[in-house]
């Protein structure tokens, strides 16, 4: 389901390769762009074991990296025993959407992958998202993968098994997520809720959620319960025993000495133990909040209530695999009125690219202006929306600002506070005055600095940050900025991870989210709590440089000498998020329950905020001096120079094939690029000689080049071809047997600009010199060709796992291709092709497509089609000509969503979503004439030309490992515009639907 | 549990199969001339049954690489027998290569199934090699005709044998001590030191006891006659390295960060040496047992490798790429010095130098007396197995397959120390 900007890239590159006089007549390729918005200029920071790759508005946050990868290499060179022989490249990028851009991985990196190690160059990247914290754990988790990898490599060559295998993938994800640190707050939350809502996956089939989010914590607890059972170094004995047994279960056997199931077994009671003993008086958030969205994945709820009188809850959520703003009306109970109904849609649209469902709350203003924030282009943006008059007012985007979340209103609706992620990589506080057009910054520091909330007097921001004197263990707490004195105040304080704060309706408490650590340090459920607003007198707060903040006055100290209370309202199992606080009384929240996050809604605030759950007195005078991580600078580090590129390979294959017909044939092919992947350059030798005479005259050469380090990516590339060639294109070759011998030497030229992420403009030259000649035609022709095309890609479509389920994508494309030597061809071609998703149901889909392409002129070629990909019941090839139209239409339907649960034989084979589809094809081909009278019956049939054509029938689709779709069709083809019924078919075929 | 033993690479058909091929392709057999075996100089892993990885000449650096053998395979933490001018060298792929001393050729070869971890045991003309994986994990070949005279055992065993008398020891990964007669194979006697411990730990001998340890921490002193226990200890973390011992003490070195010396009479502790917790050198006692604290996520603990013990001195390195000397009575510090990558392969110690091999690759010489850097040279990959001596000529098994001779330069301009 990658739909890879390089995918089209390199076939388009091939295409070209293979057919070049006539690059004119084949269509552009669909898929979504990945867009390098920015011009890295990268540098290089060497450390004793590392090159820390960067660029200049980061280097505070690379020396941060620089430090933490040296402190992880110090420590996990004891944990494996083991040391690097090499010097891993660590690419760090100061945003996720910086780290989108990236061209180390051709695939789209969505909201929330902290990093990646990959294989073919051992790099690792790994972007911050404001929180060092998260920063240094993710560079832990990424150099357990180096670590790993090198070692696990290792035993394979030194016991010269063959290479074929590695480690479970739960495993070495399991094993990076234990060895990064203390298991965080995620971790105790999906683990307590697998075991409390009994989804726990067993080790035995822990193969079904490869690669899911449950996946990498349930490999971690695998992880900490082996090392707590057996010693850590049974770990290690794991790796160094993994060559023992292509069964991984196997050699969990013979390390631990156990059966394995008796290990599952353990784990799973040890796991059990650890999360039932705490059950007593814990509440589901099911049954004691109210359910308001509680269908798909919803977060971020806000609340408004209209001059009507009617009462709306909008949220953030994806109930069918786009993302979008949601509104869903309520009652006075808070209970839903209705479904909730689409406000904005989220990744369709330029504007609309992408909401993060999980980073950034909505605010809504007094008078009804929701303002939140979506991806547009290179960095977000905040949307202002009418929800009165319903329609959408502004949208701002700032300039240095990357990403951007959590926009809050002050009372006045004049101003909007947000947080935002600057190029230096660190999250700070930012207040916009939409009257005056003026932004201000109110933090600016390396702390994290989230979620802002105005206070209803508009004097206050409370905010969440680690900028806490316990923040060097990764505690959160809620701070309260002063706007007249613009200083910093603790409002909670502690080893807490302390979140979302929103002001009481009255101002005079707070609601957050907070999860505790208890003695073993381990967090505990994230539940809601209160604390009582700060003093609002500012006198009463002083500064402590740039982080911490106590209170200072007597009156400040008296009262902060008591403590300030906090009040725990809830008591859930799981976690709370984003609590609201409505002047209704009600507190709305996000609820993580049974692996899904709902919008729900607790009534009688206030009777919670009196009768809390427990209470807690935490005393802020104890903040002591802000903390700070080392750095490794570069008068520290051994020297850092500017990135140059250098090449280095990526594939190499040689392949040789014997042919009766073809004779022996071989040839090569190489692939190099930079670090950076930015710069490819692409080799080809192949040798078709029927002789030893022949072999310099059969010598295929192409050589190519791409560059995609700049918005516009550009190819190029020489090429020599020769030889006898099968060209079923080629309107001077047999109908039957369509051979020709042909002499090619050429170049061209390939450029892509990407509009949007859903649009692209794409255009094409080549020059070549072309013999051809055609023996027993007697056709013997020289040709100095030009072809040029031009061509707009549209696609927005979201997969299923079977093909498009919902969206548009559609392309059109001209060429003109001509000999400016003889004019022995010269033709113009034209092509459009658009297909259209109509999602009818939640599961079902109506898939449309239509498409017409032309080729006209001299020695014009012939476009052909059949086959499972266009025209089915037709082979593949069967119908060809000049034009064509072709449509096609599909309705599909699920039959089993997950088959393995009725036949569990069927999980080993990731068999998945068995669809079933109904379908109608109809094409229609000719050259001369659209029924082409003077055709032969014979050569009519033959070609498929001058008659519609078509099929109807039904099929079925079964995905395998999520990543091969079987198909098979069964149906009646159709000819003389479906009068005339001409055989029943079966088609089975591996591939996506269209 | 022998059952999960089976081995994945060879089944029944597939024996005969290559039975039939090696046949037909000629096998390649381990039988040497008297001339080289006799005298043999590193009979077993360390040099001696103390595992000591000492020697009383000195081998001056700096050193000069007189050879390297291709040995198309890894090695394990097994060192090298030295036999009169051959050298014996066990792979990770099964293999037993002869060396020769001089040229570094190979002049013999053979094959005994699966991975070889622990070091060869010799004697009278028969070598005992342990297998790692499968079934019938002991066996025996005559060097002088080349014949496999028997094989034994039905759990693998990863560490290195020893001999005493007529009879072969060896633990094995479920755990068990067995003795083997020499003669055929026969099982004399086994005991289990713990259920579902395996021993991956050399043993010493020392006189007629065997000291053997397993990886849940478990030292136990036995009769090599009959196995029978005379003292039982608790190195309270696990044991995966070789042990060293002089005649009064066996020194044990654990996966996190202790080294403990045990009276070799009664099993009581001498000293004790500890590198991760509290102050360093400072035993801090009862800190160890298998389970980590619940809930907690531990400090890295440190890999200690074999130590190297001198007549005054034992010298060992670590996974924090700190190599220490201790006063060999005591266990207080002389000197520590920074190797730059873990050690995980015991030193070896001559008069006055000792050498190290790190798993950064460098072979490094330091002065016996104050731990200063004299010499290092970095060769291909990582040296994890343990060093073996004859003479001034010492040899070193490297990844990523080789086989190295080093011996003193005669001249000295090319010295890299510091």
């Amino acid at each position: 389901m990658l739909c890879l900007r390089l995918r089209h890239f390199a076939l388009a590159v091939l295409w070209c390769a293979v057919a070049l006089p006539a690059t004119g007549q084949y269509t552009s390729h669909f898929g979504r762009n990945k867009i390098q918005y920015e011009n890295f200029d990268w540098h290089i920071l060497k450390t004793e074991h590392f090159d820390i790759y960067h660029y200049e508005e980061m280097q505070e946050l690379a020396e941060y990296g620089a430090a933490f990868a040296e402190e992880a290499y110090e420590e996990l060179q004891n944990r494996f025993n083991f040391s690097l022989t090499h010097r891993p490249p660590l690419i760090f990028y100061s945003s996720n959407l910086h780290f989108k851009q990236t061209n180390i991985t051709p695939g789209f990196i969505p909201d929330g992958v902290g990093g990646f190690f990959e294989f073919l160059k051992g790099r690792v990247v790994i972007p911050a998202n404001g929180n060092v914290h998260q920063f240094r754990r993710v560079i832990r988790h990424e150099l357990v993968h180096v670590f790993t990898y090198a070692k696990v490599l290792r035993v394979i060559r030194d016991h010269r098994v063959p290479p074929e295998r590695f480690l479970p993938l739960w495993f070495t994800e399991g094993l990076a997520e234990y060895w990064s640190g203390t298991p965080d707050a995620s971790h105790e939350m999906i683990m307590r809720d697998a075991v409390y809502s009994n989804y726990l996956v067993p080790l035995s089939n822990i193969y079904r959620i490869s690669g899911t989010f449950l996946m990498y914590k349930q490999g971690e607890a695998l992880c900490r319960f082996l090392a707590e059972t057996w010693g850590e170094e049974k770990l290690l004995r794991l790796m160094e025993n993994f060559w023992k047994d292509r069964d991984f279960r196997h050699v969990l056997e013979v390390t631990f000495l156990e059966d394995f199931h008796e290990i599952d077994r353990k784990w799973q009671e040890w796991l059990r133990e650890r999360y039932f003993q705490e059950i007593d008086g814990l509440e589901l958030a099911s049954l004691e909040a109210g359910g308001v969205a509680t269908e798909g994945f919803n977060a971020k709820p806000t609340f408004y209530r209209f001059p009507d009188g009617s009462r709306k809850v909008y949220f953030v959520g994806n109930l069918t695999g786009y993302s979008n703003v949601y509104q869903v009306e309520i009652d006075s109970l808070f209970r839903p009125l209705g479904e909730p109904e689409i406000l904005i849609r989220g990744e369709r649209t330029d504007n609309f690219e992408a909401l993060h469902v999980f980073e950034s709350r909505m605010g809504i203003s007094g008078d009804g202006k929701l303002a939140f924030v979506t991806k547009s282009g290179e960095t977000d943006v905040i949307h202002v929306y009418d929800l009165v008059a319903n329609t959408l007012l502004a949208t701002y985007g700032f300039d240095g600002l990357v990403a951007v979340h959590s926009p809050a209103w002050s009372p006045d609706g004049n101003r909007l506070v947000f947080s935002s992620i600057t190029a230096s990589g660190f999250s700070d506080l930012f207040v916009y005055d939409i009257a005056a057009g003026q932004l201000h910054r109110l933090t600016h520091d390396s702390y994290d600095d989230l979620d802002p909330s105005w206070s209803p007097d508009g004097r206050r921001i409370a905010f969440s940050s680690d900028r806490t004197t316990t923040g060097k263990h990764n505690a959160y707490n809620i701070f309260a900025y002063d706007l007249d004195e613009g200083m910093i105040g603790y409002v909670t304080f502690g080893e807490r991870l302390d979140h979302s704060p929103r002001w009481s309706p009255d101002g005079r408490q707070v609601v957050f989210t907070s999860a505790v650590q208890d003695a073993d340090g381990r967090y505990g459920a994230q539940n809601i709590w209160t604390a009582e607003a700060p003093p609002d007198a500012s006198p009463e707060m002083a500064s402590f440089g740039s982080g911490a903040i106590a209170f200072q006055s007597d009156v400040a100290a008296d009262r902060a000498s008591s403590g300030r209370r906090l009040r725990r309202l809830t008591n859930l199992t799981t976690s709370a998020f984003d609590p609201v606080w409505t002047k209704e009384g009600h507190l709305l929240f996000t609820g993580f329950e049974h692996m899904r996050f709902s919008i729900r809604s607790l009534p009688a605030a206030d009777s919670l905020w009196a009768h809390p759950r427990s209470e807690e007195i935490v005393d802020p005078t104890k903040a002591e001096e802000p903390w700070t991580f080392a750095r490794i600078g570069l008068q520290d580090s051994e020297e850092s120079v500017r990135y140059r590129k250098q090449f280095t390979l990526d594939l190499a294959q040689t392949i040789v094939s014997q042919n009766p017909v073809w004779g022996t044939q071989g040839g090569a092919a190489l692939a190099f690029s930079d670090l950076m992947g930015d710069d490819k350059w692409f080799l080809t030798v192949y040798n078709n000689a029927r002789g030893s005479s022949d072999f310099l005259n059969s010598l295929n050469v192409a050589i190519a080049r791409q560059q995609l380090h700049r918005r516009t990516n550009i190819a190029y590339g020489l090429y020599r071809f020769a030889g006898l060639r099968y060209d079923i294109t080629d309107p001077d070759a047999a109908r039957e047997f369509p051979t020709l011998w042909e002499t090619i030497y050429g170049g061209y030229g390939l450029i892509s600009y990407p509009i949007s992420m859903f649009r692209r403009v794409e255009a094409s030259t080549s020059l070549s010199w072309d013999d051809k000649s055609i023996p027993w035609a007697q056709v013997d022709r020289q040709a100095l060709l030009i072809s040029n095309s031009v061509s707009l890609v549209h696609d927005n479509v979201l997969w299923g796992m079977n093909g498009p389920i919902e969206g548009y994508r559609g392309s059109v494309m001209t060429a003109w291709t001509t000999d400016v030597l003889y004019s022995n061809v010269s033709y113009l071609t034209f092509a459009g092709d658009v297909r259209h998703y109509w999602r009818l149901h939640r599961y079902i889909t109506f898939a449309s497509r239509g498409m017409g392409r032309m080729n006209t002129g001299r020695e014009a070629r012939l476009f052909f089609m059949g086959g499972s990909w266009d025209l089915r019941g037709f082979p593949l090839f069967s119908v060809r000509g000049q034009k064509m139209w072709f449509t096609s239409h599909e309705l599909r339907f699920p039959i089993l969503l997950a088959p393995w649960l009725s036949l569990p034989v069927l999980a080993p084979l990731g068999v998945a979503n068995l669809h079933g589809a109904f379908f109608f094809d109809a094409a229609h081909a000719w050259n001369a004439s659209y029924h082409e009278p003077g055709l032969s019956d014979r050569l009519r049939r033959q070609l498929n030309i001058g008659e519609t054509v078509g099929a109807i029938g039904g099929g079925l689709r079964l995905n395998l490992f999520g990543g091969l779709v079987l198909r098979y069709d069964v149906g009646y083809r159709y000819r003389d515009g479906f009068q005339y019924r001409e055989r029943f078919f079966k088609q089975f075929f591996f591939g996506w639907d269209f | 549990m022998a059952s999960i033993f089976r081995s994945s690479r060879v089944s029944g058909r597939l024996a005969l199969l290559a039975a039939v091929i090696g046949g037909m392709s000629g096998c390649s057999t381990l039988r040497m001339d008297p001339q080289h075996i006799m005298d043999p100089v590193w009979p077993v892993e360390g040099g001696d049954t103390f595992r000591s990885n000492a020697v009383p000449d000195q081998v001056d650096p700096p050193l000069q690489q007189r050879w390297r053998f291709n040995a198309q395979a890894g090695f394990g933490p097994v060192s090298p027998l030295v036999l009169g001018d051959a050298i014996l060298v066990a792979t990770r792929k099964g293999e037993v290569h002869a060396v020769d001393l001089e040229s570094g050729k190979r002049f013999g070869r053979d094959e005994f199934g699966d991975a070889i971890e622990g070091t060869p045991a010799y004697a009278d003309g028969v070598l005992v090699v342990p297998v790692a994986w499968g079934g019938r994990a002991v066996r025996a070949s005559d060097l002088l005709t080349g014949d496999r005279l028997w094989r034994t055992g039905d759990i693998p065993v990863s560490s290195g044998l020893t001999v005493w008398g007529d009879f072969v020891l060896a633990g094995d990964v479920e755990g068990y001590v067995r003795a083997w007669r020499l003669e055929d194979g026969e099982e004399a006697w086994s005991v289990q030191l713990d259920e579902r411990a395996g021993i991956y730990s050399t043993p010493v001998l020392i006189g007629d006891t065997l000291v053997v340890a397993s990886d849940r921490g478990r030292v136990a002193a036995l009769d090599p006659s009959d196995g029978s226990l005379f003292w039982s200890a608790d190195a309270g973390a696990p044991v995966q390295v070789s042990l060293a011992a002089t005649e009064d003490m066996v020194f044990v070195a654990t996966t996190r960060g202790s080294l403990r010396a045990l009276d070799t009479r009664s099993g009581g502790l001498r000293w004790a040496y500890d590198v991760t917790n509290g102050e360093e050198g400072e035993y801090v006692a009862d800190q160890g047992g298998l389970a980590m604290r619940r809930g907690s996520f531990a400090p890295p603990q440190k890999y200690l490798s074999a130590p190297a013990a001198g007549a005054r001195d034992l010298v060992f390195g670590a996974s924090d790429g700190i190599v220490r000397s201790l006063d060999i009575e005591d266990g207080s510090l002389n000197w520590e010095a920074n190797a730059s990558a873990a050690v995980s392969a015991p030193p070896v110690i001559t008069a006055e130098t000792v050498y190290v091999g790190t798993m950064g690759g460098l072979l490094m010489g330091f002065d016996r007396h104050d731990g200063s850097l004299i010499w290092n040279t970095e060769l291909d990959g990582r040296i994890k197995s343990a060093f073996a001596l004859k003479e001034s000529l010492l040899i070193v098994l490297a990844e990523p397959r080789y086989v190295y001779a080093y011996e003193p330069d005669p001249g000295d301009d090319e010295t890299e120390g510091e």
